[in-house]
């Protein structure tokens, strides 16, 4: 079965987390950095883990592992940010997600993907567009922009513009 | 014939019997002295010649062992200055052995500087990797360059479709760059073992010639020093040797001149057989038959036995036979 959102060869940029696979529409990448010094932030979520300064603008980045609810690691040599473009309703935003490490650029015929697996209402798995298929192995395909909530999202311009976020309730 | 003749010529024959005995007597010693001086003188002779020959060959041996100074050697025959002398041989032999211990001591040397320009050489290695690691640091910021000019050309969509071929590209080029540096490296690490073992080998060569000649140098020395030792006693016994044969050819020399007695007994002998001779004339002239014959006068016979007897006196002391 065809995934209805993904007609095309598309490119997907594909990088690592916790020995899992995760792929992400090469369309919402803007670029690849290394891993440089983070200023924190107080009194923001646990996966927030500061922002950046990218050539001048601030760029919030979050911890991809914690969230996804998995054990953080150290920061290695191979540690990198993916600066994502993300769509709220009629505003369009840039955050940084810390992974791993980054793999390839690669294609994916619409054939390659599976649909997201239904693992219960529990779990939200909107995020997931799709599952790659590469040989043995899964790539998660990532829906960017359903990642983060929208709250999360208000939170993210909202340091990008400056503004001090309100204390947690 | 009347009894006083027969008993003359009886007595005459007797006195000439008696004398003519001596006189044989006499002649004999005479020969026997002279044959056993002759046989005396050669037996002393070769004797001599002999010990001539053993001064020559002591002396010989001597100057072998001892060094034997250019002015001696010059008057000494032919057959000596040739001949091996053993200090000489020792001298040459002590000079060769330190020739080659300074050679040894020298190659230990040059070992040391050469353990020296090896670790030049691993301090150059380093700096080898410390400029392969900075490619290295290149190539990394170079493949993130190419992921990022992907995403954009990606972004681009068909126009950075070509560009997704470069910077592809490029990435295989900063990979391939990285292979290399990679083995670069292993061979700068492996390059960087070898001399090391190289050296240490070197090192423990070195110090192991520097201990080796410094004892053949000290066994070098005794051995030279018990050689000489040996030779300065065999010379020292040799001239002893010599020492006695000039005195043998002193004694010989005297046994010799006392050879010469010959010449006072001969003519002590010589004159024995003069008076022989004399006295045996005066028998002759001792005319017995005329003494008895009492035909002719006392007086005249007495007056002829006077001068018999006065004849004989005078020619008795003289000279001649």
């Amino acid at each position: 079965m065809a995934i209805s959102s993904i007609t095309e060869t598309t490119q997907f940029l594909t990088f690592v987390l916790a020995d899992e696979v995760f792929a992400v529409d090469i369309g919402r990448v803007k670029e690849v950095l290394e891993y440089t010094q983070l200023t924190k932030v107080p009194r923001t979520p646990k996966f927030m883990c500061g922002v950046i300064n990218l050539r001048g603008s601030v760029v919030p980045v979050m911890d991809m592992r914690l969230k996804f609810n998995m054990s953080q690691l150290d920061r290695t040599v191979n540690t990198c940010i993916i600066i994502i473009e993300v769509t709220v309703g009629e505003n369009k935003t840039v955050l940084g997600a810390m992974a791993d490490s980054v793999k390839e650029v690669m294609s994916l015929d619409p054939d390659q993907i599976d649909p997201p697996p239904k693992i219960g209402a529990k779990l939200r798995t909107d995020f997931i567009r799709g599952m790659g298929k590469q040989g043995d192995h899964f790539i998660i395909i990532l829906d960017t922009d359903k990642v983060f909530s929208a709250e999360e999202l208000e939170q993210a311009m909202d340091l990008r513009s400056g503004a001090i976020p309100e204390a947690a309730a | 014939m009347n009894d006083a003749t027969v008993l003359n010529r009886e007595i005459q024959s007797e006195f000439g019997k008696g004398l003519e005995d001596i006189r044989a007597a006499s002649s004999q010693i005479r020969s026997l002295v002279r044959d056993t001086v002759v046989k005396l003188d050669n037996s002393f002779n070769s004797l001599r010649r002999q010990s001539e020959q053993q001064q020559e060959l002591v002396i010989g041996l001597a100057s072998d062992l001892d060094e034997v100074p250019a002015a001696d050697k010059e008057s000494k025959n032919q057959e000596h200055s040739n001949s091996a002398n053993i200090q000489e041989f020792v001298k040459a032999t002590d000079a060769i052995l330190r020739t080659f211990v300074d050679r040894i001591a020298q190659i230990s040397q040059e070992s040391m500087r050469m353990v020296y320009r090896m670790d030049d050489v691993a301090a150059y290695m380093l700096r080898v990797q410390e400029h392969l690691s900075k490619i290295n640091t290149v190539v990394e910021l170079t493949k993130g360059l190419a992921l990022n000019a992907r995403i954009v050309a990606a972004r681009a969509g068909r126009s950075g479709e070509a560009f997704t071929f470069v910077a592809t590209e490029i990435h295989q080029l900063a990979s391939s760059s990285r292979q290399v540096s990679d083995q670069i490296s292993t061979a700068v690490e492996e390059t960087n073992a070898n001399i090391h073992s190289v050296r240490d080998i070197v090192k423990e060569m070195a110090s192991k010639d520097m201990g080796f000649a410094m004892n053949a140098k000290g066994q070098v020395d005794t051995m030279m020093a018990d050689i000489s030792a040996i030779n300065q006693y065999r010379a020292k016994t040799l001239r002893q040797v010599s020492g006695i044969t000039e005195d043998i050819d002193d004694k010989v020399d005297m046994a010799v001149s006392l050879l010469r007695f010959e010449e006072a007994v001969v003519p002590i002998l010589k004159r024995i057989e003069r008076k022989i001779s004399a006295t045996e004339r005066f028998a002759r002239m001792i005319d017995m038959e005329l003494v008895l014959n009492e035909a002719q006068p006392r007086r005249e016979r007495l007056l002829k036995l006077q001068n018999a007897l006065l004849q004989q006196q005078q020619s008795f002391d003289s000279a001649s036979v």
